[in-house]
């Protein structure tokens, strides 16, 4: 047994039981029988987990003390800031704290979990043995608390979840959110993490998604933490009939993300769009895995990938399409691409369908390289400095995951960001 | 304006271009005609620059300066505008940016201050006019989902905002119907002048019936095999590429 | 549509036309496997000292190796203790020095299989090299190939007459230590094939290989070596069939091709297999490692298969691209029906400057088979302006079927460009539709449609294989509409 299995089963055995026990002590048996998981693991094959496993985790502390004003990135216009709930290492902040949302009802689970622990099971995966669910064992486990979303109505105003992540390294948060649309409502929920100070804890994320008959939702997960920051995150889609999820995945901070996406289309109708923005910079690890399963008649999914990697970075996309039997008239697109701006970065792609039905339209492209030579030789032919053409199709490339966002005080904030992170980026601002 | 002479250029390891020879002076439309694979196109990038072929023979001058020692950018700014047969669609960049950037690009390189936003929007509002397009053309991609015939009047609606020197055009009428080669053709015509060249590129004789060419070359094989008025163009519809095959043998 | 569907049922249904046995007495060793069986393998063959320490080498690491275990491919342990490692046709003390000694039963298998081995090669033209069960039974058109200087032989002759190629060139490739399967093929293999085209020639004709395995309980563990000397250029076929039986039959074989400076190698394989019957009893494991190296500048290794027959199949004929410019090529169909299960793919990999790889697999299920595409393109960092362009498209004819695509695309080069591209989808409702009401039968309008998506396969076979392809497929798939 590693280091890092035996801090977090000395954690294990230190805590209260709470409400949610039955189902916490079925996780942490799964997790300390199946370990961390190795290269060997299907969807862990880039990514080395091996100095991790030798470090010793303690649990992160709720507090922090410092302001709050000065966020690195902010994704909302100043007026919608008062929608911003807060969260440190993984712990909801007061309940009387947080400001009242027309359509949106905010809880503690492990309060729900006392009134109602049936209802709150509902949203916890079943214990797996599938090596993409390892760490969502360990935060079912461990995790202090976190926060239960119900949205009711129409909520047109994004609400903004903030993970903050501040401390030591040798600890670790996991943080937990539930969001579950009722039949017919719709929200658009903004998760951005970040990290204060030099040193972060590692941070084990996990939010599940739940979507009634007809609901909608516009969900963000920015990875945002600063250099050194470590952060596996997790989401859960359960999907009912017609319901529509658009779902922006952007990575653009810390040195290591490795996030994972499951989307379950379980009822005729429904709709999946994700989208993904992976930069790689400087020594940056990045893995992304999407497993999206068609489980009903009728359901269709699209997925848009763009990686970038320069410096020494490594950027990883893994997604999986399945089909199960008896989804007829499944209807699936995946187009994944990469540009590798460095000799020294690396860009690992896998885009895989798995089709138990016949009556399918399912279709993949991937593509890594250079920029287009075509594309270059018309800007150049118009007049364009090398420079300016190449920015401009590297700015292009990220075009298509941006343009999908509706918040636009999101989409400007992040695109800011993404430009710092690329060679040349006084010119791409030029774009703008 | 453009003096070809001798030039010889092999497109990945295979010799397309065996020696070319053609003269066009300020004020000329020359017409260059030929069978598929005759090596038209190719002398068409050649001349704008592409870096995957290689000359390995001859020179090529424009307004007296070694065009082939110029990048592909230095010779647009210098005047030099291809028209593509197939112009490549570029996703998540604007036309309305491509076409401010092109020009700016021109005028900084010519010493002129960049174009003000106000008479930049102007100036293509009004050359979309004439060439009868719908501004929505202007916040898509460039040449993104353009049908073939959109694509060409966007072509030449670039190079009447970028007013070039020489303009090569590279089967701009093929694909169109015959509305759109009669806007085609009026685009083309305005830019007509004193100071200018078009080196039209083309199968078939229709374009001719409205662009009147000073010239028209046959090319074939790699090199230019007969040149005459526009009554060989003519001649040419009536009796195929290969009455010029068969009457240079004898 | 249900109609349509029986339709397709009924065509997949057609029985396996290869599956008949020959009395032949042959020369076997007891099922079971250990270093003895090893040395008696080696001393039948009466082979140098160099090899049996290479076979036991093999073996011993082979011993400490696990057998993999891959996701979506299902079967029942095998018991490695119950195979027969040896299997030959009696013969008469001396081996057949011409066809005229060769068995006429063996002769009469063959000409059962369809194939061009006696006059029907003369009149296609074609050299061949007939493995029965394990041992290389007749190579004929020795002489045209020897006035090229073409060496063909079995590789037990080969052994005997020209031990430095197989000790210079033997597991240079696919070394013994690969994987589970290689390691047992280099332990026990029995016979197969060899090649070596010397500098500059091109060799005069097709050669061609027929694999079959005939007697109950034998695993077939060939072997095959293509070597390809500068400015060479081969282009060798293989052919397989196997008798219906109830137990479930190995064949584990290794091939391995080298490409020097300037040469080409085509590898053509149209596997026909016993797959198993309607209820997925019988049937060959086919667990094939099939791998080229391109050594030399501007070499090429083109792999093209055909795949229809096999209760299970797992093999990636691959290219290692190390000659600046060389070139790898893929390309696949494979047909699985009834309960097979076919996993294959290509593993390209570039390590040498502008190399090039092209990858294209079509799959077809049908039945309640499983069929996957597993393939990997490397661009390592010294492949500056590596090209691969990979299209992988599945068909499926049924409601119980599946077809899976499992890509890994690692690039380390930024000059790289990599592009791949994949579909699954059923037999176009509106394709069939129009066939029909242009009065073609369902039958006629399903094989042309299956023949169109493989279209650009078939064309890459050498034009007797083309159509024996053609044929088998309609074969596999008749009765199939959906």
């Amino acid at each position: 047994m590693n280091a890092a299995l035996r801090s977090f089963e000395a954690q294990w055995r230190a805590r209260t039981p709470d409400a949610l026990q039955p189902i916490r002590e079925q996780a942490m048996q799964r997790f300390l029988k199946l370990g961390l998981p190795v290269q060997r693991d299907e969807t862990w094959r880039y990514t080395d987990l091996r100095s991790l496993a030798a470090q010793s985790f303690a649990t992160a502390a709720c507090a922090f003390n410092g302001a709050l004003a000065d966020e690195p990135l902010s994704l909302v216009d100043a007026e919608q800031r008062a929608s911003t709930v807060v969260l440190v290492n993984g712990c909801p902040p007061a309940l009387a704290s947080i400001p009242a949302i027309d359509g949106i009802t905010i809880n503690s689970i492990r309060e729900l979990a006392k009134v109602d622990p049936s209802f709150v099971a509902r949203f916890f995966e079943p214990a797996s043995d599938d090596d993409q669910r390892r760490w969502v064992l360990l935060n079912t486990a461990l995790f202090t608390d976190g926060l239960y979303l119900k949205i009711s109505t129409a909520v047109s105003a994004p609400l903004v979840i903030l993970h903050l992540s501040s401390g030591e390294a040798d600890q670790a948060a996991h943080p937990r959110i539930i969001i579950d649309v009722l039949p017919g409502s719709s929200a658009t929920i903004i998760e951005h993490h970040v990290t204060r100070g030099d040193a972060a804890p590692l941070s084990n994320s996990n939010t599940h998604i739940s979507l009634g008959t007809d609901a909608q939702i516009e969900h963000y997960r920015v990875y945002a933490a600063g250099a050194g920051a470590s952060q596996l995150d997790a989401l859960d889609i359960h999907q009912c009939a017609r319901s529509q999820c658009k779902q922006f995945t952007i990575g653009l901070g810390g040195s290591f993300i490795r996030s994972s996406l499951e989307a379950h289309l379980s009822q005729p109708g429904a709709s999946l769009e994700s989208y993904s923005l992976l930069v790689g910079h400087e020594d940056r690890h990045l893995d992304c895995v999407n497993i999206v399963t068609h489980a009903a008649p009728d359901t269709r999914s699209r997925q848009t990938a763009r990686a970038i990697a320069s410096d020494v970075s490594r950027v990883i996309f893994n997604s999986k399409v399945i089909v199960k039997a008896g989804a007829a008239h499944s209807d699936s697109q995946q187009s994944c691409r990469g540009l590798l701006l460095s000799p020294e970065a690396e860009i690992d792609t896998r885009p895989q369908l798995e089709i138990h039905a016949d009556e399918v339209k399912c279709a993949h492209g991937a593509t890594t390289g250079r920029l287009d030579p075509d594309m270059l030789f018309y800007l150049l032919s118009r007049g364009l400095d090398r420079e300016t053409a190449q920015s401009l199709l590297v700015y292009a490339f990220l075009a298509d995951v941006l343009s999908g966002m509706s918040v636009s005080s999101a989409r400007s904030a992040i695109e800011s960001a993404l430009i710092s992170q690329l060679p040349d980026s006084q010119l791409l601002r030029k774009f703008r | 304006m453009l003096e070809i002479s001798d030039l010889s250029a092999r497109v990945a390891g295979k010799e397309i271009l065996t020696g070319v020879n053609l003269k066009v002076n300020a004020g000329e439309v020359h017409a260059i005609m030929g069978p598929n694979g005759s090596g038209k196109s190719t002398l068409a990038q050649v001349l704008a620059g592409r870096e995957d072929y290689e000359v390995t023979r001859g020179s090529v001058t424009f307004e007296g300066r070694d065009l082939l020692s110029m990048r592909a950018e230095e010779r647009a700014r210098a005047g030099l505008f291809l028209g593509f047969q197939y112009p490549v669609e570029i996703p998540g960049v604007n036309n309305v940016y491509l076409l401010k950037a092109a020009l700016n690009a021109k005028r900084k390189a010519a010493g002129e201050p960049e174009v003000d936003a106000y008479e930049f929007l102007a100036l293509i509002r009004q050359k979309m006019k004439f060439m009868q397009m719908s501004e929505a053309f202007l916040s898509r991609g460039v040449n993104e989902g353009f049908s073939g015939g959109e694509k060409k009047r966007n072509e030449v609606l670039q190079m009447l905002v970028l007013e070039p020197k020489l303009a090569i055009l590279d089967e701009t009428d093929s694909g169109l119907d015959i509305d759109a080669l009669k806007v085609v053709s009026t685009g083309v015509n305005s830019l007509r002048g004193p100071q200018r060249a078009v080196v039209l590129v083309t199968h078939y004789q229709r374009l001719l019936d409205y662009v009147i060419p000073d010239q028209v070359h046959v090319l074939s094989g790699g090199r230019i095999v007969k040149s005459g008025d526009k009554t060989l163009a003519q001649e040419l519809e009536r009796r195929g590429y290969d009455w010029v095959m068969e009457s240079r043998v004898a | 549509m249900s109609t349509k569907s029986q339709e397709v049922e009924a065509l997949v249904g057609q029985k396996y036309r290869h599956g008949f046995v020959t009395d032949i007495e042959s020369d076997s060793l007891p099922p079971g496997l250990d270093e003895g069986v090893v040395a008696a393998i080696s001393k039948k063959k009466d082979e140098p000292k160099f090899l049996l320490d290479w076979r036991l080498k093999a073996f011993r690491h082979w011993r400490t190796m696990k057998e993999p275990n891959w996701a979506h491919v299902h079967y029942k342990p095998i018991d490695y203790q119950d195979i027969s490692y040896y299997s030959a046709p009696r013969a008469p003390a001396n081996a057949p020095k011409s066809l005229d000694e060769v068995d006429p039963k063996l002769l009469a298998t063959y000409a059962k299989l369809g194939i061009p081995l006696h006059e029907r090669a003369r009149l296609a033209g074609v050299a061949v090299d007939a493995v029965f069960d394990s041992v290389s039974v007749a190579t004929t058109f020795k002489e045209k190939l020897g006035k090229a200087g073409v060496i063909f032989c079995s590789f037990s002759d080969a052994v005997r007459n020209h031990p430095d190629l197989i000790e210079r060139y033997l597991g240079m490739v696919v070394p013994p230590t690969d994987n589970f399967f290689a390691a047992l093929n280099s332990a026990v293999f029995s016979d197969g094939s060899f090649v070596y085209v010397p500098a500059g020639v091109r060799c005069p004709m097709e050669l061609s290989t027929y694999f079959r395995i005939n007697a109950a309980k034998t695993g077939q563990f060939e072997r095959t070596l293509i070597i390809a000397a500068e400015g060479a250029s081969v282009s060798y076929l293989e052919g397989c069939t196997a008798p219906m039986r109830d137990e479930n039959q190995l064949h584990a074989a290794v091939v391995e091709l080298v490409a020097l400076d300037d040469s080409q190698i085509k590898y053509s394989t149209v596997q026909n297999w016993y797959p198993g019957d309607e209820n997925g009893l019988g049937g060959i494991y086919n667990f094939v490692t099939k791998r080229g190296e391109c050594r030399g500048r501007n070499s090429k290794i083109s792999w093209t298969q055909v795949e229809t027959g096999s209760a299970i199949t797992w093999k990636y004929p691959s290219c290692v691209l190390k000659g600046e410019n060389s070139i790898g090529e893929f390309y696949s169909v494979a047909v699985a029906n009834n309960y097979q299960q076919a996993d294959t793919g290509t593993k390209m990999i570039h390590i040498g400057r502008n190399t090039k790889s092209t990858i294209v697999s079509k799959g077809i299920s049908a039945g309640h088979a499983q069929n996957t595409y597993r393939g990997l393109v490397k661009i390592l960092p010294s492949a500056a302006g590596a090209r691969n362009f990979t299209q992988c498209d599945s068909l499926l004819m049924g409601p119980q079927c599946a077809a899976h695509t499992f890509p890994y695309m690692e690039v380390k080069n930024p000059t790289a460009t990599v592009e791949h591209e994949a579909s699954t989808s059923k037999i176009g409702e509106d394709q069939l539709f129009y066939c029909l009401q242009r009065g073609i039968s369902a039958e006629d309008a399903v094989n042309m449609i299956v023949s169109g998506f493989c279209k650009v396969v078939f064309k890459e076979l050498p034009m007797e294989f083309a159509v024996e392809a053609q044929n088998l497929l309609s074969v596999s798939l008749e009765g199939a509409v959906g």
